[in-house]
């Protein structure tokens, strides 16, 4: 029996020992790295988000921003992101929130348990939203994996190449906008098989954080409603526009849309609520010329 | 709780250590901890379902007992049949009412009548088919004197509910489990590293083989309607390798986990698809099952005495029940009904016993008759697995006329490259040791030990990564 253990140990220790030192490691490396994420001394505006806003806002046609916004993530993930940047980095005064339709969908309950995307944070996230992903996510393997090899990848890296940093994404695409393609984003987003699905509880609760925690550092909070096509706008169900509209006004925020301007089908992603690289030149536009009419003026 | 689950990486461990070091003075403590630990496995599913098992238990403990006990042939036959009875009864009612109940009504409608039936909204509990099989094993052998019964209570539960073969088997034999849990055992450093060799590759075959083909087989079972017919045989294979990598990866893990307690159970899979002909298939696949239908039904039938008529009625009989003990559904019972038609020219030529060795042994290299032989048998099984996996009988025939009429020689739709690499390796692995207990039982035992070392760092790594949510075994739903 003694012999048994002992070689198991042996087995094991190659495996265990490096994994514990590197898991540690890479924990230790990543809260560093996010806590002293500093941006130029000029930046005192962020933009934060999933991919609609990452897509939607080119910083470099708006005057002292960093767009932060990462695909898929979820609002939980946004709060630790930016609570760490604020903390790093006292300038910051202004934060463009992105906020669609789809950002209280239920299916962002699941999608934040996702190891593809969970791993890209759980090295940056407190002890017991990591414990609660752990035990919650259904690939636990996966996710210590994955978030290894992303450890691994922050280690050696730096700036936006972080797996936790986002930034804007100049993106172009061939394929054209359909309706078909349209109804099929609008199916994932917003119902489950034929049902509708419900609201997401973690965004809900965490864009209340989110706003608490700009508040709390008397950062201005712009909530940004990326464009989206006519065809998808319209067939956006009710109760989440009603949830939408009814979050947002009382949590007391600024919503910026962009109804005012006419974006073309090409200017779109086949999904029609993400735009390409061009309907991002004019989002970005736009939404510099309604800052500069707003009644808080931004400098 | 399942076998690629956190819970059971925890719970395992803590029964060995306690088996081994608390427990291991006395016999009769390592068998009640063996107990606990296997109500709590079962508990972790469902514990009401416990009350069933427990009540499953004590009804063979007694009428084991009271069969032996009889003074009369009269009084035997009684708590013999009583026995039967009530275990059969209960499979039936968990497992077979509604069916019997849809299938009475759907039969009635034909003839113009219209009955809304009585079904029953429960789920069927895990693994009620593999336990009422042991039980019905031991009543049968002490029925036909084989066997004394077991009078120690605890023996006998740990025989019918020992955690590993609880909920998928391999469904053991009172005559080979029962002295083991009887005999004091003594931990065997052999046994037990190959045990766990064993399990590793159990874990590789449920979560890296079978997991990942059952993405691809799902995506294609659920719209075959969308696919193509090469897309269609293509989900049929997958289907194949699914079916093969969950239940006998799930037989490796039990096996190797007994022998970490120091118990053998019996072998349930010995390389299937690299069988020469159906009866050899039959030999090698979910093997505790067919030895239990050939001990307890075929033979007691007549077997292969007799007429060529009593044959052929006999080998239909044990494979339509065959394919019932599966499931209730028509799709089993004409899975079975197909390898009954399979086997039926070798039973007819006699030559179903042609090929008890195994393929090429010695060799690396098949020759191109062993090949082929391979090659139709593995055709004939992946055809007979699509009723099995179909919903029903009519989405089988549309799932089949789909593969032959549409586009059987375009390039499907899903080729997911990578698995095919990764099926390969597998395959490769799987017949280089298909001369062994179970593929690497031998395989780079002579290597380097820092290569060999390497290899089984690997599969836990691939293990790891593969791993997505806990999939449940196919046959815990048997």
């Amino acid at each position: 029996m003694k012999k048994f253990l002992k070689k198991i140990l042996f087995f094991a220790a190659p495996l265990v020992v490096p994994f514990v030192i590197c898991f540690f490691y890479f924990g230790m490396n990543s809260k560093r790295k996010i806590d002293n994420y500093k941006f130029p001394v000029t930046v005192n505006k962020l933009v934060i988000g999933d991919s609609h806003t990452r897509l939607a806002i080119n910083d470099s046609l708006l005057p002292n921003t960093v767009n932060m916004s990462q695909n898929s993530e979820g609002m939980i993930y946004t709060y630790y992101k930016l609570k760490a940047f604020i903390k790093a980095n006292p300038q910051i005064d202004t934060v463009f929130f992105g906020v669609g339709y789809h950002s209280f969908a239920g299916y962002y309950d699941d999608h934040i348990l996702l190891p593809d995307i969970s791993s890209r944070y759980f090295f940056v996230l407190p002890l017991k939203d990591q414990l609660h992903l752990f035990k919650n996510t259904k690939s636990p393997g996966l996710l210590v994996l994955k978030s290894m090899l992303l450890g691994l990848n922050n280690a050696i890296s730096s700036g936006t190449k972080l797996s936790f940093v986002g930034a804007y994404e100049n993106y172009t695409t061939k394929a054209a906008i359909s309706d078909s393609s349209i109804a099929q984003r609008i199916q994932s987003a917003y119902y489950n098989k034929k049902e509708r699905s419900g609201f997401s509880q973690s965004n809900t609760q965490y864009y209340q954080e989110i706003v608490k925690l700009c508040k709390e550092h008397n950062i201005h909070v712009y909530v940004i409603n990326a464009p989206t096509h006519s065809k998808y706008a319209k067939q956006v169900p009710g109760e989440f526009r009603n949830k939408y509209y009814t979050t947002i006004n009382n949590s007391g925020v600024e919503l910026i849309e962009f109804s005012g301007l006419q974006l073309e089908d090409k200017d779109f992603l086949p999904d029609g609520d993400h735009v390409t690289k061009n309907g991002a030149a004019q989002a970005s536009n736009y939404l510099r010329e309604q800052l500069s009419k707003s009644k808080n003026a931004i400098k | 709780m399942l076998f690629n689950s956190i819970g059971f990486a925890i719970f395992l461990p803590i029964v060995f250590i306690l088996y081994w070091f608390a427990t291991n003075k006395r016999l009769s403590l390592q068998n009640i901890l063996l107990l606990v630990a296997s109500y709590f496995f079962y508990a972790c599913w469902d514990w009401r379902f416990l009350f069933l098992l427990v009540f499953s238990t004590l009804l063979d403990y007694f009428t084991g007992i009271k069969m032996y006990e009889s003074k009369t042939t009269g009084t035997k036959k009684f708590w013999f049949w009583f026995s039967i009875s009530v275990n059969l009864g209960f499979l039936g009612v968990f497992k077979y009412y509604n069916f019997f109940a849809s299938s009475f009504a759907d039969a009635i409608s034909y003839l113009g009548f219209h009955i809304d039936p009585w079904t029953l909204k429960v789920i069927l509990p895990v693994g009620i088919s593999f336990y009422t099989f042991h039980g019905l094993s031991y009543v049968i052998d002490i029925y036909k004197s084989r066997i004394v019964p077991e009078k120690n209570f605890v023996n006998y539960s740990v025989f019918v509910s020992f955690f590993p073969l609880l909920v998928a088997g391999p469904i053991e034999r009172a005559t080979h489990l029962l002295p083991q849990i009887q005999r004091k055992r003594v931990f065997d450093y052999t046994q037990a590293v190959d045990g766990l060799r064993q399990i590793l590759w159990g874990l590789f075959k449920k979560v890296v083989i079978a997991d990942q083909c059952a993405k691809y087989a799902n995506v294609i079972f659920n719209d075959y309607g969308d696919y193509s017919g090469s897309t269609l045989a293509l989900g049929a294979l997958f289907f194949t390798i699914q079916i093969y990598g969950d239940f006998s990866g799930y037989s490796d893990i039990a096996l190797g986990t007994a022998r970490l307690f120091g118990i053998e159970l019996l072998r349930n899979f010995s390389f299937p698809y690299f069988s020469r002909d159906i009866a050899e298939f039959w030999r090698r696949w979910h093997i505790s099952l067919s030895s239990w239908f050939r001990d307890y039904l075929y033979i007691p039938l007549g077997g292969s005495k007799g007429s060529t008529w009593i044959r052929v009625r006999n080998t239909f009989i044990v494979f339509l029940v065959s394919g019932f003990w599966h499931g209730a559904n028509w799709t089993f019972i004409a899975w079975g009904l197909l390898n009954a038609i399979y086997i039926m020219p070798s039973i007819l030529m006699k030559s179903n016993r042609n090929n008890l060795d195994t393929v090429a042994q010695g060799k690396l290299f098949p020759s191109g008759r062993e090949l082929v032989s391979v090659l139709i048998t593995f055709s004939l099984t992946v055809f007979a697995w699509i009723f099995f996996r179909s919903e029903s009988i009519g989405n089988a025939v549309d799932f089949i006329s789909g593969i032959f009429s549409k586009d059987l020689f375009t390039k499907p739709a899903i080729l997911p490259i990578p698995l095919f690499l990764l099926l390969i390796v597998f395959m490769v692995i799987e017949w280089l040791g298909r001369e062994q207990k179970y593929a690497i039982e031998a395989f780079g035992i002579k290597w380097p030990r820092l290569i060999r070392l390497t290899f089984y760092y690997v599969l836990i790594a691939a293990i790891f990564g593969f791993a997505g949510a806990e999939q449940q075994f196919i046959y815990f739903q048997f």
